[in-house]
């Protein structure tokens, strides 16, 4: 280990040593306070700044091979960071008023932010396999963060069994790769590929690799709730406190994602258009993906509660990020940074809405509760309102600009078809994001709000007037 | 940064302005003011336009999205079709906001900073020369105009909502995906991806004809979603009858007039072949709209549904007009919109202000009215007159116009198009005159319409400046049919292979209208 390489996993050792820290704080210091907040907010501000700084920095593989300094990871570890700040941010009144223990729920959100940064980071499956552990753990506690309430426990038990499994199945998926490439490291198997010959020919034609590609789409999708491996999806979301259920949503998908781009579109397949053998590689990523934006947004239609429908939604974009993941290309790949950004900022200021409305109205979660927001709640009804509108892609929103992009990759590559699907899902989506809206200003009902979903509502705005901002840095981040 | 830059951004910056403003009177009147600005800016606008030159003019650049291999602009300019659809807009913002003064109560600001955002909206989509910046405005329009009916609709205004914005948003994303199969075209060609109009212009002949046809087809539904062309049309009776006055009088004034835009523009400018082969196909459909909501309008007891249906008919000339791609079709078309967006728009005003007074839709409850409010009824014969098609008032030159490049088209290669669409200017009478007389004439059969107020000063001062457009474009149309003469005369002689013509001698036939 050498300075580079500190360098290089700074952002982690912030964020796993932050957490440490408030652990330990947390055993010493009984008095209930807010400074495990603080610190989980300066923290992952550090992280981000030091991954921002790591841009540019030319040792693009740290720790022998282990670990990626690139600008794609520094861009997810950004992603990670932002998404734990606005959560700390978001949990403080509502954690405050459910009487949680906030050092606890610190500490875990901020482990599993540096098993994220490890999935983004991993230039080797096992690293990858690690940060994905290292998540999930984190994850099963957070969702059973509230320790008297039934769903809370059931969500978490529900979690756990389930992505117990799906782990099994992604080191099982690790284990026949091993067997095809005799590596795990990312490096190796792209160079390997990227030679060509025969042997990679014959690697490809092989039933073995094939396996091992799909238990490995198996053990991510379940992470990204991906049809049809979403079931837990609605439960969990449901009863895992809000601001988890959006933490999840968000960064952990994005953390899966990012794996995804990692073993797909940088290992296996780096090269454009795609090398013989991948077709049907491509054929199993496009159909999840045509499968999960039809049938999260099918099933979300008939939603009664927020957060099932938030969730059902979920898995529908979980199928719009795929649909870059199939296109192969390195558009898709930043289609995928970018969606992943935006879809960040929509859905954690969506969560944190519902957490504002829920503690007000007692249960609150109810999509009726949101009748006549408008009039109670003008600002909020205003932010969600954005944040629906985007979420459906109505342009000049963020969300807009991210389907755009995954839209081109797609036809760029050929899959007219699936851009097709996304977009007939999308109409489909339309309806029940504007229900919302109805719900809120076209119904009569029988103060400034939270200032962090309103930047989060200014940045989707700022984002779908100057996609600059994002596609610059990403075409940065890509080259 | 340029004129048109600053007519699009004063409606925006109002509108953000406008959640300054908690009073309704002071929104009403700021609202006003904006709009006036935003007419004398379109009116500077005129003045600097050259409608000898053709081609796009005015324009502004600016890089948007600018990366190696993508390349979005914020290109905006306007030719002179735009230009008049251009010049409708601001007059008819005005108009409405005027004509519409008392109609609502409910939360006045808001409804105001919707309109504002609604006009930038429809000046973006007449003046955006790139694709993608197109498919922003016209899907920006959207959202103002969902909450304006959802809002301040009628009964049933959810449904009419929803159904308006679903409907809308299904045709335009596929339009979505043309354009970024079309910007990768490009790519293909050039190198880089673009969305920039009179670049894919360039390119877009060298397609393949089922490539050509797809995307032909993309953008044809989408614009024929908003036009609305028979079978696409179902959202329009709804979205018409639930909307208020001031969201009728706009979205049939010049929101429709987007699709048929769109259909010139973009499906003629682009896919001149693809065009052509269609060409038949959409007319037949033009057709079947014109007898079609003709036959509807004549049986419908609700004033505001009758008046929707005869914008299916009025419409569907327009289409038709555009798909003669001769000349005379062309320019029928173009001066069609404008006149459609002054009649129809007038239609819902004039309704919309009787409404105010009697609030019920169903014409059984009227008649008579004419003894108890003449103004009122003199000012609704002109309206109705110049929808029929009255020769002297301005629907009559567009209609003609259509009708005769339907008939000489060599696109078509038949005749009986312009045969079956006369009939629907028969019916348009039969209809519109039947209803005027249910509604205004005959004896008064309910006692309590005697108290109807008749017109009031500020009403009088909205409805008159749309009849003396109606009239002088009845009388010179040429006043106004030269500012588009350029651009259609050359997109008609592109399409038709005919050589461009040296002098400017383009006469039209009926001489009522023969003057220079």
């Amino acid at each position: 280990m050498n300075q580079s390489d500190l360098i290089a996993a700074l952002p982690l050792i912030i964020l796993a040593g932050t957490g440490l820290i408030i652990l330990l704080w947390d055993a010493f210091e009984k008095t209930p306070s807010r400074i495990p907040l603080y610190l989980t907010i300066i923290g992952s501000g550090a992280a981000a700044y030091f991954a921002a700084v790591n841009i540019g920095v030319p040792s693009p593989v740290a720790f022998g091979g282990l670990f990626f300094n690139t600008g794609y990871s520094n861009f997810f570890t950004i992603i990670f960071s932002v998404a734990t700040i606005l959560t700390a941010l978001l949990a403080e009144r509502y954690l405050h008023e459910e009487e949680v223990l906030i050092g606890e729920f610190c500490a875990l959100l901020l482990f599993a932010a540096s098993g994220m940064v490890m999935m983004a980071s991993g230039a080797d499956l096992l690293v990858i396999f690690l940060g994905l552990e290292t998540m999930s753990i984190a994850f099963y506690v957070l969702s059973g963060l509230f320790r008297k309430k039934l769903e809370s426990n059931e969500a978490a038990l529900k979690y756990f069994l389930l992505g117990a499994f799906a782990t099994g199945f992604f080191l099982y998926g690790i284990a026949l790769i091993y067997g095809s490439f005799g590596t795990m490291n990312l490096v190796t198997i792209h160079n390997t590929v990227i030679a060509g010959g025969d042997k990679v020919a014959q690697i490809f034609g092989s039933p073995m690799l094939l396996l091992g590609v799909v238990l490995l789409i198996v053990g991510l999708a379940f992470k990204v709730a991906a049809f049809p491996f979403h079931q837990w999806a609605p439960d969990v979301y449901e009863g895992a406190p809000t601001v988890v259920s959006g933490y999840m949503s968000t960064a952990g998908k994005a953390a899966a994602f990012s794996a995804f781009v990692l073993i797909f579109l940088y290992a296996l397949i780096p090269i454009n258009p795609p090398h013989v053998g991948t077709e049907k590689i491509q054929i199993i990523l496009a159909a999840l993906a045509a499968c999960s934006m039809l049938y999260g947004n099918i099933v979300a239609l008939s939603q009664t509660k927020i957060k099932r429908m938030l969730a059902y939604s979920s898995t529908a974009h979980a199928g719009y990020l795929l649909l870059g993941v199939a296109a192969l290309n390195t558009a898709g790949a930043a289609g995928v940074g970018i969606y992943a950004a935006v879809y960040l900022l929509m859905q954690v200021s969506a969560f944190g809405i519902v957490s504002m409305l829920e503690k007000e109205t007692g249960t609150g979660l109810e999509l009726n509760d949101y009748v006549g927001l408008a009039k109670r709640r003008p600002w909020a009804a205003f932010m969600m309102s954005v944040i629906m509108l985007s979420l459906a892609g109505i342009p000049p929103f963020a969300g807009f600009f991210g389907k755009y992009y995954l839209f081109m990759a797609a036809i760029s590559a050929g899959l007219t078809w699936l851009a097709i699907v996304g977009v007939i899902s999308s109409i489909i989506a339309s309806y029940f994001y504007l229900r919302i809206i109805v719900l809120m200003y076209f119904r009569e009902p029988q103060h400034t709000d939270n200032i962090v979903i309103g930047l989060a509502s200014v940045a989707i705005t700022i984002l779908g007037l100057m996609p600059g901002l994002l596609t610059d840095t990403a075409g940065y981040f890509f080259k | 940064m340029g004129l048109l830059t600053i007519l699009i951004l004063i409606p925006l910056a109002g509108a953000a302005l406008l959640h300054f403003i908690k009073d309704a009177k002071a929104a009403k009147i700021f609202t006003l003011a904006v709009s006036l600005v935003a007419f004398t800016v379109s009116l500077l606008l005129y003045f600097r336009f050259d409608a000898n030159i053709g081609g796009f003019q005015l324009t502004e650049k600016l890089s948007w999205v600018s990366t190696q291999t993508i390349s979005l602009s914020y290109f905006i300019g306007v030719d002179g079709m735009s230009m008049l659809l251009v010049l409708l807009t601001t007059f008819l913002m005005v108009i409405a906001l005027i004509g519409t003064w008392n109609s609502q109560s409910k939360n006045i600001p808001g409804l105001m900073a919707l309109l504002l955002l609604l006009e930038a909206g429809m000046l973006g989509v007449f003046c955006s020369l790139d694709l993608f910046l197109f498919y922003i405005f016209w899907e920006l329009i959207l959202i103002p105009m969902y909450f304006i009916i959802g809002i301040w609709g009628g009964e049933r205004r959810v449904y009419a909502a929803v159904k308006f914005f679903i409907y809308t948003l299904a045709g335009s994303l596929f339009m979505l995906v043309a354009i970024i199969w079309l910007g990768l075209q490009a790519a293909k060609l050039t190198g880089i991806f673009t969305t920039d109009f009179t670049a894919l212009q360039a390119i877009s002949a060298q397609l393949p004809m089922d490539v050509q046809n797809y995307l032909f087809w993309a953008f044809a539904v989408s614009f024929a979603i908003k036009v609305p062309l028979f079978p696409l049309h179902t959202w329009l009776p709804d979205a018409h009858v639930e909307a208020p006055t001031v969201g009728s009088v706009i979205l049939a004034g010049v929101l429709l007039k987007m699709g048929t835009y769109g259909l010139i523009r973009f499906n003629l400018g682009l896919f001149p072949q693809a065009s052509i082969s269609n060409a038949s196909i959409l007319s037949i459909f033009a057709v079947i709209g014109i007898i079609y909501g003709a036959l509807v309008a004549m049986v419908q007891t609700d004033i505001k549904k009758l008046i929707a249906y005869s914008s299916v008919t009025h419409m569907g000339f327009i289409v038709l007009g555009i798909f003669s791609m001769t000349r005379e079709g062309l320019q029928g078309a173009v001066i069609q919109m404008v006149n459609h967006g002054l009649s129809t728009g007038m239609l819902f005003m004039m309704f919309g202000m009787m409404y105010e007074r009697k609030h019920t839709r169903d014409i059984a409850q009227y008649g008579g009215l004419a003894k108890i409010t003449p103004h009122f009824a003199v000012f609704f014969a002109i309206a109705m007159l110049s929808s029929v098609g009255l020769p002297g008032l301005n629907g009559f030159v567009g209609e003609y116009l259509t009708l005769m490049g339907a008939f000489q088209s060599p696109v078509l290669h038949s005749w009986i198009y312009a045969i079956i669409s006369s009939a629907g200017v028969i019916l348009a009478a039969v209809y519109l005159l039947w209803m005027y007389q249910r509604f205004m004439m005959g004896p008064v059969t309910h006692e309590e319409n005697r108290h109807i107020k008749d017109l009031s000063k500020r009403e009088i001062a909205a409805l008159v400046p749309l009849v003396i457009f109606m009239v002088w474009i009845g009388i010179q149309p040429m006043n106004f049919m030269k500012i588009s003469e350029k651009g259609m005369n050359a997109l008609s002689n592109s399409l038709l292979g005919v050589q461009p013509e040296k002098s400017n001698e383009y006469q039209i036939v009926n001489p009522s209208m023969k003057i220079k």
